[in-house]
């Protein structure tokens, strides 16, 4: 599982993952919204079930990419501690 | 249909975030911060929003009477509840403001404390039996197969009728069966008494129904159905 992962963190495209996200989103929304004007019980479970679903996904590709960012990026080191200069009486 | 203020808000957080991602899906501007900022809303903190008060407006949906009703098993039951001329304990409950559009509800949840989950769960069981049974049946095919998943508590009957006011203990009943009906042994609900919630339920001869008898509950069952 960790291997997988690693390769995904490591190979996966950025662009690609987002665009899933963003078709996952609208998807997951799309079923959110509907249980607010029909509140029948297959929209309402549509929503609290598969749409949530969905839209955790997205969310978790979006933070996919964070991740993948945070890795890449180069951080530039601290400044050494200085010793503080001792003044000649 | 009755949109609330809050499912507006919903609604507008969900519009927003579907601005975000279409615009995402069109231009493809580069990840830069900017662009991971307006993606954190779009897909994070604005979704977030429509979810939770989806949760907060689905769950208050779960407890109306047209919820219920959703399901065409229901058709019968609701319309019982609903007609001004049956006298039957469902339909008289329905008539008042408190029990109204959420009668089915007020009258079937659990009280107990942790009883909203309790009540949600055996509601879950509802779904499990409607999409592997009953969905497929005409109402009236299903009717004499529906019934209550455990006999109905007294206990629901005494959130408002306390047992313990001078006109209810002035009802010579009431009083010879004081102790039967506080604990549960006596049905409020049952032919002898109150009769059914749902008395159109039940075969006009007062047999069990093959439910009951499966249940090897005989008539004693307090709703039946």
């Amino acid at each position: 599982m960790k291997p997988r992962l690693e390769n995904l963190l490591n190979t996966a495209s950025r662009s690609r993952l987002l665009v899933i996200a963003c078709l996952l989103g609208l998807v997951g929304l799309a079923l959110m919204t509907w249980s607010l004007f029909d509140q029948g019980w297959i929209p309402v479970m549509m929503a609290m079930s598969i749409g949530q679903g969905i839209g955790t996904l997205s969310f978790v590709l979006f933070l996919l990419v964070v991740i993948i960012d945070l890795r890449k990026a180069t951080f530039r080191p601290s400044m050494p501690h200085q010793e503080p200069i001792q003044k000649d009486p | 249909m009755h949109v609330s203020p809050l499912s507006w808000i919903a609604l507008a957080c969900a519009v927003a975030a579907a601005v975000i991602m279409v615009l995402y899906l069109v231009y493809r501007p580069p990840l830069d911060t900017k662009t991971k900022g307006f993606l954190a809303l779009g897909l994070g903190v604005l979704p977030i929003m429509t979810a939770l008060i989806g949760n907060v407006e689905g769950l208050r949906a779960t407890e109306q009477q047209a919820f219920c009703g959703s399901c065409h098993t229901m058709d019968l039951h609701i319309a019982d509840a609903n007609d001004p001329d049956s006298m039957g304990l469902a339909a008289i409950h329905s008539r008042t403001k408190m029990f109204g559009d959420r009668s089915c509800y007020v009258c079937h949840k659990d009280y107990g404390m942790y009883g909203y989950a309790l009540t949600k769960i055996g509601g879950m069981g509802h779904v499990y039996y409607f999409l592997t049974d009953y969905a497929w049946e005409d109402v009236h095919e299903s009717l004499p197969r529906i019934h209550i998943a455990r006999p109905f508590r007294n206990d629901n009957c005494m959130q408002c009728h306390s047992t313990s006011g001078r006109i209810w203990n002035g009802v010579p009943d009431h009083q010879g069966l004081l102790e039967d009906l506080r604990t549960g042994q006596t049905s409020c609900a049952s032919a002898g008494c109150h009769g059914y919630a749902h008395p159109f339920s039940k075969p006009p001869d007062d047999e069990a129904t093959p439910a009951e008898a499966r249940l090897g509950q005989g008539v004693m069952s307090p709703e039946g159905t």
